[in-house]
Protein backbone atom coordinates (compact mmCIF):
# COMPACT_ATOMS: atom_id res chain seq x y z
CA UNK A 1 0.00 0.00 0.00
CA UNK A 2 1.48 3.61 -1.02
CA UNK A 3 1.78 5.64 2.33
CA UNK A 4 1.46 9.26 1.32
CA UNK A 5 2.54 10.77 4.45
CA UNK A 6 5.57 9.06 3.95
CA UNK A 7 5.97 10.62 0.31
CA UNK A 8 5.57 14.07 2.02
CA UNK A 9 7.83 13.49 4.50
CA UNK A 10 10.12 12.42 2.61
CA UNK A 11 9.73 15.72 0.18
CA UNK A 12 9.69 17.92 3.20
CA UNK A 13 13.16 15.97 4.68
CA UNK A 14 14.89 16.83 1.28
CA UNK A 15 14.74 20.20 1.38
CA UNK A 16 14.81 20.69 5.32
CA UNK A 17 18.01 18.57 4.72
CA UNK A 18 19.23 21.55 2.19
CA UNK A 19 21.60 24.14 3.06
CA UNK A 20 21.73 26.06 0.31
CA UNK A 21 17.39 26.71 0.75
CA UNK A 22 18.11 27.09 4.81
CA UNK A 23 20.14 29.68 3.99
CA UNK A 24 17.71 31.65 1.68
CA UNK A 25 14.37 31.44 3.78
CA UNK A 26 15.62 29.93 7.70
CA UNK A 27 12.72 29.63 9.33
CA UNK A 28 12.38 26.18 8.10
CA UNK A 29 9.89 24.09 5.61
CA UNK A 30 6.41 23.24 6.87
CA UNK A 31 3.35 21.58 5.45
CA UNK A 32 0.73 24.09 5.22
CA UNK A 33 1.28 26.53 7.41
CA UNK A 34 4.28 28.08 9.13
CA UNK A 35 4.66 28.79 12.90
CA UNK A 36 3.52 32.53 14.02
CA UNK A 37 6.43 35.06 13.82
CA UNK A 38 8.14 33.40 10.95
CA UNK A 39 9.46 35.45 8.42
CA UNK A 40 11.38 33.78 6.03
CA UNK A 41 10.38 29.88 5.44
CA UNK A 42 9.05 27.30 2.81
CA UNK A 43 5.51 26.01 2.39
CA UNK A 44 4.96 22.58 1.13
CA UNK A 45 0.81 21.84 0.81
CA UNK A 46 -0.75 19.22 -1.02
CA UNK A 47 -3.12 21.05 -4.34
CA UNK A 48 -4.19 17.58 -6.26
CA UNK A 49 -3.97 14.39 -6.69
CA UNK A 50 -5.16 10.99 -8.48
CA UNK A 51 -4.70 7.59 -8.95
CA UNK A 52 -4.23 5.33 -12.33
CA UNK A 53 -6.27 1.65 -12.13
CA UNK A 54 -5.38 -0.87 -14.92
CA UNK A 55 -6.20 -4.36 -14.98
CA UNK A 56 -8.29 -6.17 -11.85
CA UNK A 57 -8.47 -2.95 -10.30
CA UNK A 58 -4.68 -2.63 -9.70
CA UNK A 59 -3.01 0.75 -8.76
CA UNK A 60 -0.42 1.36 -11.60
CA UNK A 61 0.70 5.08 -10.17
CA UNK A 62 -0.80 7.93 -8.10
CA UNK A 63 0.32 11.56 -8.79
CA UNK A 64 0.91 14.39 -6.30
CA UNK A 65 0.48 17.69 -7.05
CA UNK A 66 2.10 19.85 -4.12
CA UNK A 67 2.56 23.30 -3.74
CA UNK A 68 6.37 24.05 -3.16
CA UNK A 69 6.89 27.98 -2.42
CA UNK A 70 9.19 30.25 -0.18
CA UNK A 71 7.33 32.83 1.37
CA UNK A 72 9.72 36.20 3.13
CA UNK A 73 8.37 39.30 4.31
CA UNK A 74 9.25 42.02 2.65
CA UNK A 75 9.06 43.84 -0.34
CA UNK A 76 12.80 42.23 -1.80
CA UNK A 77 12.44 39.14 -3.63
CA UNK A 78 15.68 37.90 -3.65
CA UNK A 79 14.96 35.57 -1.01
CA UNK A 80 12.49 33.73 -2.24
CA UNK A 81 13.83 33.93 -5.64
CA UNK A 82 16.91 31.71 -4.47
CA UNK A 83 14.81 29.34 -2.91
CA UNK A 84 12.84 28.96 -6.33
CA UNK A 85 16.01 28.33 -7.94
CA UNK A 86 17.04 26.08 -5.53
CA UNK A 87 13.85 24.07 -4.84
CA UNK A 88 13.42 23.81 -8.52
CA UNK A 89 17.04 21.99 -8.31
CA UNK A 90 15.83 19.99 -5.86
CA UNK A 91 12.81 18.22 -7.16
CA UNK A 92 12.66 18.87 -10.56
CA UNK A 93 13.24 15.49 -12.81
CA UNK A 94 15.83 14.79 -9.28
CA UNK A 95 15.21 11.39 -7.15
CA UNK A 96 13.88 11.22 -4.03
CA UNK A 97 14.58 8.85 -1.33
CA UNK A 98 11.41 6.97 -0.52
CA UNK A 99 11.86 4.94 2.76
CA UNK A 100 10.21 1.43 2.66
CA UNK A 101 7.34 2.25 4.81
CA UNK A 102 5.93 4.80 1.51
CA UNK A 103 5.70 1.55 -0.07
CA UNK A 104 6.22 3.06 -3.10
CA UNK A 105 8.76 4.04 -5.38
CA UNK A 106 9.38 7.24 -7.48
CA UNK A 107 8.54 7.45 -10.83
CA UNK A 108 8.66 11.00 -11.86
CA UNK A 109 9.17 14.54 -10.12
CA UNK A 110 8.72 17.52 -11.92
CA UNK A 111 8.09 21.25 -12.57
CA UNK A 112 4.30 21.82 -13.32
CA UNK A 113 3.33 25.27 -13.48
CA UNK A 114 4.91 28.50 -11.92
CA UNK A 115 3.37 30.49 -8.83
CA UNK A 116 4.15 33.68 -7.75
CA UNK A 117 2.19 36.36 -6.42
CA UNK A 118 3.03 39.75 -3.34
CA UNK A 119 0.34 39.34 -0.81
CA UNK A 120 0.20 42.60 1.46
CA UNK A 121 -1.58 41.47 5.05
CA UNK A 122 -2.32 44.12 7.38
CA UNK A 123 -0.12 46.74 5.78
CA UNK A 124 2.95 44.10 5.19
CA UNK A 125 4.21 42.72 2.16
CA UNK A 126 4.70 39.31 2.07
CA UNK A 127 6.56 37.48 -1.23
CA UNK A 128 5.00 34.05 -2.37
CA UNK A 129 7.23 32.31 -4.95
CA UNK A 130 7.41 28.78 -6.09
CA UNK A 131 5.46 26.09 -8.32
CA UNK A 132 3.55 22.89 -8.23
CA UNK A 133 5.30 19.77 -8.51
CA UNK A 134 4.12 16.62 -9.63
CA UNK A 135 5.73 13.35 -7.22
CA UNK A 136 4.36 10.25 -9.60
CA UNK A 137 4.73 6.94 -7.55
CA UNK A 138 4.13 3.77 -8.50
CA UNK A 139 3.83 0.58 -5.53
CA UNK A 140 6.96 -0.89 -4.60
CA UNK B 1 -20.92 11.80 -44.16
CA UNK B 2 -17.71 13.83 -43.05
CA UNK B 3 -16.36 11.28 -40.62
CA UNK B 4 -16.01 8.21 -42.98
CA UNK B 5 -13.13 8.02 -45.05
CA UNK B 6 -14.43 6.34 -48.67
CA UNK B 7 -11.30 5.53 -51.02
CA UNK B 8 -12.79 6.38 -54.55
CA UNK B 9 -9.82 8.77 -55.63
CA UNK B 10 -7.19 11.11 -54.31
CA UNK B 11 -9.26 14.16 -55.01
CA UNK B 12 -12.41 12.47 -52.98
CA UNK B 13 -9.69 11.56 -50.17
CA UNK B 14 -8.44 14.59 -49.93
CA UNK B 15 -11.78 16.39 -49.70
CA UNK B 16 -13.09 13.51 -46.77
CA UNK B 17 -9.78 15.06 -44.66
CA UNK B 18 -10.15 18.43 -44.77
CA UNK B 19 -13.75 17.90 -43.91
CA UNK B 20 -12.62 16.01 -41.07
CA UNK B 21 -11.32 18.55 -38.64
CA UNK B 22 -14.93 20.20 -38.99
CA UNK B 23 -16.73 16.98 -37.87
CA UNK B 24 -14.62 16.24 -34.78
CA UNK B 25 -14.77 19.87 -33.42
CA UNK B 26 -18.75 20.12 -33.72
CA UNK B 27 -19.21 16.69 -32.37
CA UNK B 28 -16.18 18.05 -29.69
CA UNK B 29 -17.79 21.07 -28.76
CA UNK B 30 -20.91 20.11 -26.46
CA UNK B 31 -18.79 16.95 -25.20
CA UNK B 32 -16.45 19.81 -23.48
CA UNK B 33 -18.39 22.31 -22.53
CA UNK B 34 -20.62 19.54 -20.81
CA UNK B 35 -17.63 19.23 -18.66
CA UNK B 36 -16.43 22.91 -18.61
CA UNK B 37 -20.09 23.18 -16.71
CA UNK B 38 -19.36 20.46 -14.36
CA UNK B 39 -16.15 21.49 -13.47
CA UNK B 40 -17.50 25.59 -12.59
CA UNK B 41 -21.04 23.52 -10.79
CA UNK B 42 -18.01 21.82 -8.54
CA UNK B 43 -16.03 25.07 -7.93
CA UNK B 44 -18.62 26.65 -7.07
CA UNK B 45 -20.00 24.62 -4.87
CA UNK B 46 -16.41 23.94 -2.94
CA UNK B 47 -15.79 27.78 -2.54
CA UNK B 48 -17.21 29.47 0.43
CA UNK B 49 -19.40 32.77 0.51
CA UNK B 50 -18.73 35.44 2.43
CA UNK B 51 -19.34 38.21 0.19
CA UNK B 52 -20.22 35.98 -3.15
CA UNK B 53 -17.04 37.30 -5.42
CA UNK B 54 -15.05 33.79 -5.17
CA UNK B 55 -18.31 31.93 -6.45
CA UNK B 56 -19.80 35.17 -8.64
CA UNK B 57 -16.23 34.89 -10.29
CA UNK B 58 -15.96 31.42 -11.70
CA UNK B 59 -17.19 31.53 -14.96
CA UNK B 60 -16.21 29.41 -18.45
CA UNK B 61 -15.43 31.29 -21.16
CA UNK B 62 -15.61 30.11 -25.35
CA UNK B 63 -13.51 31.35 -27.84
CA UNK B 64 -12.55 29.43 -31.03
CA UNK B 65 -8.98 29.40 -31.53
CA UNK B 66 -7.68 29.76 -34.92
CA UNK B 67 -10.77 29.66 -36.70
CA UNK B 68 -10.99 25.80 -35.71
CA UNK B 69 -11.37 24.68 -32.72
CA UNK B 70 -13.94 25.66 -30.09
CA UNK B 71 -12.18 26.17 -26.61
CA UNK B 72 -13.85 26.26 -23.37
CA UNK B 73 -11.58 27.97 -20.19
CA UNK B 74 -12.59 28.09 -16.38
CA UNK B 75 -11.80 30.91 -14.96
CA UNK B 76 -11.60 31.86 -11.12
CA UNK B 77 -11.72 35.74 -11.71
CA UNK B 78 -11.95 37.10 -7.68
CA UNK B 79 -9.23 39.23 -6.91
CA UNK B 80 -7.93 36.73 -4.31
CA UNK B 81 -8.61 33.55 -5.81
CA UNK B 82 -5.16 32.50 -6.05
CA UNK B 83 -4.53 33.18 -2.00
CA UNK B 84 -7.08 31.34 -1.51
CA UNK B 85 -5.64 28.48 -3.66
CA UNK B 86 -2.53 29.14 -2.91
CA UNK B 87 -2.82 30.13 0.64
CA UNK B 88 -2.01 33.29 2.52
CA UNK B 89 1.23 34.15 5.75
CA UNK B 90 -1.77 33.18 7.97
CA UNK B 91 -4.34 30.77 6.32
CA UNK B 92 -3.28 27.32 4.73
CA UNK B 93 -3.50 26.41 1.11
CA UNK B 94 -7.14 25.61 0.03
CA UNK B 95 -6.91 23.74 -2.97
CA UNK B 96 -10.35 23.80 -4.69
CA UNK B 97 -10.23 25.34 -8.56
CA UNK B 98 -7.11 23.72 -9.85
CA UNK B 99 -7.78 19.53 -8.68
CA UNK B 100 -11.56 20.19 -9.64
CA UNK B 101 -11.15 21.52 -12.87
CA UNK B 102 -7.99 19.27 -14.12
CA UNK B 103 -10.19 16.39 -12.88
CA UNK B 104 -13.15 17.44 -15.27
CA UNK B 105 -10.30 18.52 -18.06
CA UNK B 106 -8.75 14.85 -18.13
CA UNK B 107 -12.33 13.59 -17.76
CA UNK B 108 -13.64 15.46 -20.63
CA UNK B 109 -10.46 15.11 -22.80
CA UNK B 110 -11.06 10.94 -22.37
CA UNK B 111 -14.32 11.89 -23.49
CA UNK B 112 -13.90 13.66 -26.78
CA UNK B 113 -11.04 10.57 -27.15
CA UNK B 114 -14.22 8.03 -27.23
CA UNK B 115 -16.10 10.01 -29.27
CA UNK B 116 -13.53 10.24 -31.92
CA UNK B 117 -12.11 6.42 -31.47
CA UNK B 118 -16.14 6.00 -31.97
CA UNK B 119 -15.96 7.39 -35.54
CA UNK B 120 -13.37 4.88 -36.35
CA UNK B 121 -10.16 6.79 -35.32
CA UNK B 122 -7.06 5.95 -33.59
CA UNK B 123 -6.36 8.34 -30.70
CA UNK B 124 -3.19 8.52 -29.55
CA UNK B 125 -1.55 9.92 -26.01
CA UNK B 126 -5.73 10.62 -24.68
CA UNK B 127 -5.84 8.36 -21.87
CA UNK B 128 -5.67 9.50 -18.29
Amino acid sequence: MINATDVERALIGKLTADPALAAALPDGVYYDLAPLGSTRFVIVSLSSSRALYEINDGETLRAFIYVVKGVALGSASDAVAAADKRIQELIDRQPLDLPPEAGATLMVARWVDRIRFTENANNDIWQHRGARYEITVTPA
Amino acid sequence: MPNKLVLGGFSELRAELVALPDAVNRDAGPILVRYARAAQTQVVAAYPSITGKLRDGVRVVERTARGLATLYTLVTSAPYAHIFEFGSVHQRPRATFLPISERERRAGVVAVAAMVESKGLVVRGAHD
